[in-house]
């Protein structure tokens, strides 16, 4: 694991290449708590698909270019209203899936980045934004807040904001 | 003038129980996000495999399947 004052610069520059990339899979749910992994860009064939018909197909056959997997408090707005959030029941039909089911096949069209907590927000097509905030600060549980699957590295935005890296393998 | 006064705090546990005597709502997500992380821990997963492990997850798992399915993810790589 990689610890490096440039990783901030590293996060910035990854974050502006998920513009224009589309949202082809979300994975969360029953069992998986408030995590949320969104798959971002190209489709990656995987070697071995995934053994769960809980998830889509697709999400079962490949990986992604990117990938936004989310441990922290997240919530989802369009222009007028709050749609969902991490703490929504999150079974089939629920509050949740059908809130994080919207960004499915829509591009993302901006990102914000607000120092220093990184939190980020995702603007995609439709009007549909993704709020990530960080709360994972206790030193204790060491908990990760997001972590970003670039094509070569997966940066962290770990407990109390603090980066790390490590290279990206696939299957 | 009526004096005001602090209320003792409940005894009654702050987490509300479902059905099944799991948690509801916030509580349950927590519940969740600790079973799996504290799995994560117990065998070392990397963010790769803590990422497999999540697309393997379906909700009918305790903490011991879902560290044998931990330890099935670190296995393949």
């Amino acid at each position: 694991m990689i610890f490096m004052s440039n990783l901030k610069g590293d996060l910035k520059n990854e974050i502006q290449k998920l513009i224009g990339k589309e949202c082809w899979a979300v994975i969360a749910g029953k069992g998986r708590g408030s995590n949320v992994d969104l798959r971002i860009g190209e489709k990656l064939p995987m070697k071995e698909p995934i053994n769960n018909l809980s998830i889509s197909e697709d999400a079962r056959k490949y990986d992604s270019e990117y990938a936004l997997f989310i441990l922290c408090t997240w919530r989802i707005d369009n222009d007028e209203k709050v749609v969902c959030g991490s703490w929504d029941y999150n079974l089939e039909n629920g509050k949740m899936l059908k809130g994080l089911n919207l960004l499915i096949g829509n591009k993302i069209l901006d990102s914000y980045l607000t120092e220093p907590a990184l939190d980020l927000t995702l603007r995609f097509s439709s009007n549909i934004n993704i709020k990530i905030f960080c709360d994972q600060t206790n030193e204790k549980d060491d908990y990760d807040n997001y972590d970003l699957f670039t094509p070569t590295e997966i940066i962290t935005v770990g407990s109390q904001s603090i980066l790390k890296s490590e290279p990206r393998e696939f299957d | 003038m009526k004096k005001l006064r602090c209320v003792a705090p409940s005894k009654e546990p702050r987490r509300k129980e479902g059905k099944h005597g799991q948690f509801r709502g916030r509580d349950a997500k927590r519940a969740n996000d600790s079973v799996v992380n504290r799995v994560v821990k117990d065998i070392g997963l990397n963010k790769k495999e803590r990422r497999r492990l999540h697309d393997m997850l379906d909700g009918s798992q305790d903490y011991d399947e879902i560290k044998r399915l931990g330890q099935l993810v670190k296995g393949r790589n």
